[in-house]
């Protein structure tokens, strides 16, 4: 069903070695680090090996696959016999060389018609850590890493079943990334895989260095904000994803794999909500849904209010409000976009320097700007309460993708409501909504509240599940 | 349904389009230039509003909240001991021919937007409510930014002198005035209120009557604090009387609003009184009309606790409880009886909102009789009935500090 970008030279091997070898030569000869090497079998037959020294084993090369070779007294490729597992045959060119590029190393003989590719792969990758933007109390601390068979092992370690199909292709005409669609047989609408697999094959992009690449180019509708697939980092995630009716894809080279159909509120449910106690997660839950709705609006409401509905705030707010903005010189609205922009600007700084600088970072924006802009009266205190309460309940968005968004459309929502008041932010609000309500993710509705495969339902948005396990709740006998 | 929205080639053409449309949107929202915002720093903020009168001329009075004098937010920790001293309330004065009219003077004196949105006390003096509410009425109840639930005071001063104060304890006194009416010393008659009461059958109000507190010596004149003495008593639209205690309480309990009040009771034949805190009070008013006789019910359900004790029984004996209690009774239905005398017969005026059970109850010979209700209400035949519980002895039962007490027994 899926298929390789394609590469040219699609003409099968001939049973010269020289012709095999020149062919060989013209594609992948200006390499410095492809090396290809002449030597005699045990029945002085010429063998030609080819591999690509920055990714194979060269130590492992010359013990497993050619000192065997060389002792070895068949004259044929199907009798010999190396102590390797991973061989595979090769006819045509092109899957020579994406074999060679892979980290396999080919191996050709005189007089015959086929090569063989083995795998030494020398292994470059970090080892298994926690996930950094995805971290949790309570969970399995593993995340994955660039190295998609690492990953493929963590995913099948925590689903053992013949159920679960991870279907490989590639994608990048210079890059030629692995890239694995994950599923569960069976749990997955079988028209939704077969719309995966469409959009991937129309997918042609020139290099896939991470899952933003394959995200862009399947999303339902690219001019939105918001992402209609989920970044994770987490093998339990997509795990659980999985059983939910949802795909996932895993990508070489990146720690993020993509899960879709998404709806908004997966994307505002941390995995911890299922591993917590049950009453915790909903009222964190809904802690998170609204802040959520705190982080697009508070700045904008406090803009409205305090510019067009002065008698909507309690009298002694209004005054303790009047006395701080006293001394402003600028308006609500431009204070709010002073603060917000330079928060924002503070948190991408924070973000791009490195870990030893980001705490000055942190003293100098906080305590130093903060505190300064308030006692030299260019900004109120009320309105640095309302910034930073933003900033935290954007943080407390568990995608860092939806956060994004929530930063994104705070501004425009912000100037409305600055022109036009309270009707200014809801005008700002029905357009979010209508979009909302017409976006789609692989073609299930971005607003809606059950899970493309599941018997958890509704309830799942604003509660947490647990019909299953009261049903299969072992019962004390007495 | 997994139908995906092919990308249109004209679209990637004018991939500009989009983002101009939406900057075109949003330079209409901004480069107008007539949006109507007021900032917090443009507003005059008018905590209370007085109404008096200056030669037949109505003269409204404002009190302004002044932020630059509430001291900024961080030192106030030192700021705000001097900050009530030297006033964080202004007052404007303006006269006009009427209450809108000497408004709209009112803003040509003040360089801010005045915005009347937090006006959460009016305070019409006696003198201005002799000329009749309803032109004051109509306004508070008309201008959009004005509160229908501000709360309306009366004084026998001048509203203006009232607003003037700048209470040492808090921060206006249009504060003080809110946590009194809060604190239910007086009646609690917003805007709304008052205007149905007038407007209603009972065609009557009763509002708290406030003074101003003299300033212990040495102080400024203005450091002090409005007090609640007494009531007014509105008829129709106009002032009619004061009264003051005993008379407000008895008029406070037929309007079920007596509340927070320490009472004496004299104990027949023993020496010494017991003071006797209301914790609750709950007035009752059920009309009759029987062979075309109108008569009106009123039960009274007292509760109280004994905080003073200067008899020399002990109040945890019952004889003595029921003592109290009927002491008690006796002195409530006298209060009662003397307020209803001043409503029936000297003012005749519903104050308590008789009419108003009668329409309910007997709508339909309201609706015949309602020509000759004042005469009815004089010659109503009103029956009182207190009942008292006493639930509480306070912290001791024995009367305390007698000399040699504890050897009696």
């Amino acid at each position: 069903m899926l298929q390789t970008e394609k590469v040219p030279y699609k003409e099968e091997f001939t049973s010269r070695l020289d012709d095999n070898h020149a062919v060989l030569q013209e594609v992948l000869g200006d390499n410095a680090d492809i090396i290809f090497h002449f030597f005699q079998t045990g029945n002085h037959i010429s063998a030609l090996c080819v591999y690509c020294s920055s990714l194979c084993d060269s130590e492992r090369l010359e013990r497993q696959l050619l000192s065997p070779i060389v002792e070895d007294n068949t004259s044929s490729m199907s009798g010999i016999s190396v102590p390797m597992s991973s061989v595979q045959n090769v006819h045509t060119i092109d899957q020579a060389i994406l074999a060679i590029l892979n980290g396999q190393a080919l191996l050709l003989l005189e007089d015959q018609s086929i090569g063989r590719a083995y795998s030494v792969p020398k292994t470059a990758s970090r080892a298994v850590e926690e996930p950094t933007a995805e971290s949790t109390v309570r969970g399995p601390r593993e995340g994955f890493t660039e190295d998609i068979s690492t990953n493929l092992s963590l995913l099948r370690k925590r689903m053992r079943t013949p159920a679960l199909k991870l279907i490989a292709t590639s994608k990048g005409q210079y890059t030629n990334t692995d890239i694995v669609l994950a599923y569960v047989d069976g749990l997955l609408d079988p028209a939704l895989l077969e719309e995966v697999g469409a959009r991937l094959r129309k997918l042609h992009l020139k290099g896939v260095l991470e899952s933003q690449y394959i995200e862009k180019g399947l999303a339902d509708e690219q001019y939105s904000p918001f992402p209609q697939m989920i970044a994770t980092e987490r093998p339990d995630v997509v795990a659980a994803n999985l059983l939910e009716g949802r795909f996932a894809l895993l990508i070489d080279g990146t720690p993020f794999s993509l899960i879709a159909p998404v709806s908004i509120f997966s994307l505002l449910q941390s995995p911890e909500d299922y591993y917590e106690n049950k009453y915790m997660s909903i009222s964190i839950r809904w802690l998170r849904y609204f802040f959520a709705v705190i982080s697009v609006m508070l700045p904008s409401a406090y803009v409205a209010i305090t510019t067009f509905h002065q008698e909507m705030i309690p009298t002694v707010l209004l005054l303790s409000i009047a006395r701080a903005r006293e001394e402003i010189p600028f308006p609500a609205l431009v204070e709010a976009m002073i603060m917000e922009i330079s928060f924002e600007a503070l948190r991408e700084a924070g973000v791009r320097l490195p870990k030893q600088v980001g705490a000055a970072v942190s003293i100098v924006g906080a305590l130093i700007i903060g505190q300064a802009a308030t006692s030299a009266g260019i900004v109120s205190a009320p309105m640095v309460i309302i910034v930073a309460l933003t900033g935290i309940a954007s943080f407390m968005i568990p995608r860092y993708a939806a956060g994004i968004v929530s930063r994104l459309l705070r501004f425009p929502i912000m100037l409305l409501a600055g022109t036009l008041g309270l009707v200014g932010m809801m005008l700002g609000v029905l357009v979010i909504v209508i979009h909302l309500s017409s976006l789609r993710s692989f073609g299930m509705p971005y607003l809606s509240l059950s899970p493309p495969a599941s018997a958890k339902g509704r309830k799942d948005v604003w509660w947490c599940h647990d019909a299953e396990e009261q049903a299969n709740r072992p019962m004390i006998e007495s | 349904m997994m139908t995906r929205k092919k990308c249109d080639s004209r679209l990637i053409g004018t991939r500009w389009k989009l983002p101009l449309q939406i900057l075109a949107l949003f330079s209409c929202l901004l480069v107008t230039g007539c949006w109507d915002r007021i900032e917090v720093n443009d507003l005059a903020i008018i905590l209370a509003t007085g109404v008096d009168t200056r030669d037949n001329q109505v003269e409204l009075t404002a009190q302004i909240f002044i932020p630059r004098k509430a001291g900024s937010g961080s030192s106030s920790g030192t700021g705000s001991g001097e900050a009530s001293q030297s006033g964080v309330t202004m007052i404007r004065t303006a006269v006009g021919s009427n209450v809108a009219e000497a408004m709209n003077r009112l803003q040509r004196k003040v360089s801010r937007n005045v915005f009347w949105g937090h006006c959460e006390v009016i305070v019409i003096s006696e003198q201005a409510s002799k000329q009749g509410l309803r032109q004051y009425l109509d306004f508070f109840l008309r201008y959009t930014q004005i509160r229908e639930h501000a709360f309306v005071f009366s004084t026998s001063k001048k509203a203006r002198d009232l607003l003037a104060l700048l209470p040492p304890l808090e921060r206006s006194s249009a504060e003080s005035l809110r946590e009194m009416s809060n604190l239910k010393l007086g009646t609690r008659v917003t805007v709304l209120n008052l205007a149905q009461s007038i407007e209603g059958p009972s065609r009557s109000a009763v509002l708290s009557r406030m003074l101003i507190l003299k300033p212990t010596s040495g102080q400024s004149i203005y450091a002090s604090d409005p007090y609640v003495r007494g009531l007014t008593l509105i008829k129709n639209d106009r002032y009619v009387k004061t009264v003051t205690e005993p008379m407000s309480v008895g008029v406070l309990m037929l309007l079920n609003q007596l509340n927070n009040i320490i009472m004496p009771v004299d104990i027949e034949g023993k020496e010494g009184a017991v003071s006797i805190r209301l914790s609750a009070m709950k007035t009752k008013l059920t009309p009759q009309i029987s062979n075309n006789e109108w008569s009106m019910k009123i039960k009274v359900d007292a509760k109280g606790e004994v905080v003073l004790n200067t008899t020399s029984k002990s109040i945890a004996d019952p004889h003595m409880n029921a003592l109290i209690e009927q002491q008690w009774k006796k002195k409530l239905t006298g209060l009662a009886e003397d307020a209803l005398k001043l409503s029936q017969k000297q003012l005749k005026t519903d104050f308590f909102g008789f009419s108003i059970q009668f329409r309910r109850h007997y709508p339909k010979q309201w609706k015949s009789h309602k020509q000759n209700w004042d005469e009815i209400l004089e010659n109503m035949k009103v029956e009182v009935r207190v009942n008292t519980l006493i639930t509480s002895t306070g912290k001791s039962t024995d009367p305390q500090g007698v000399p040699g007490q504890s050897d009696r027994y």
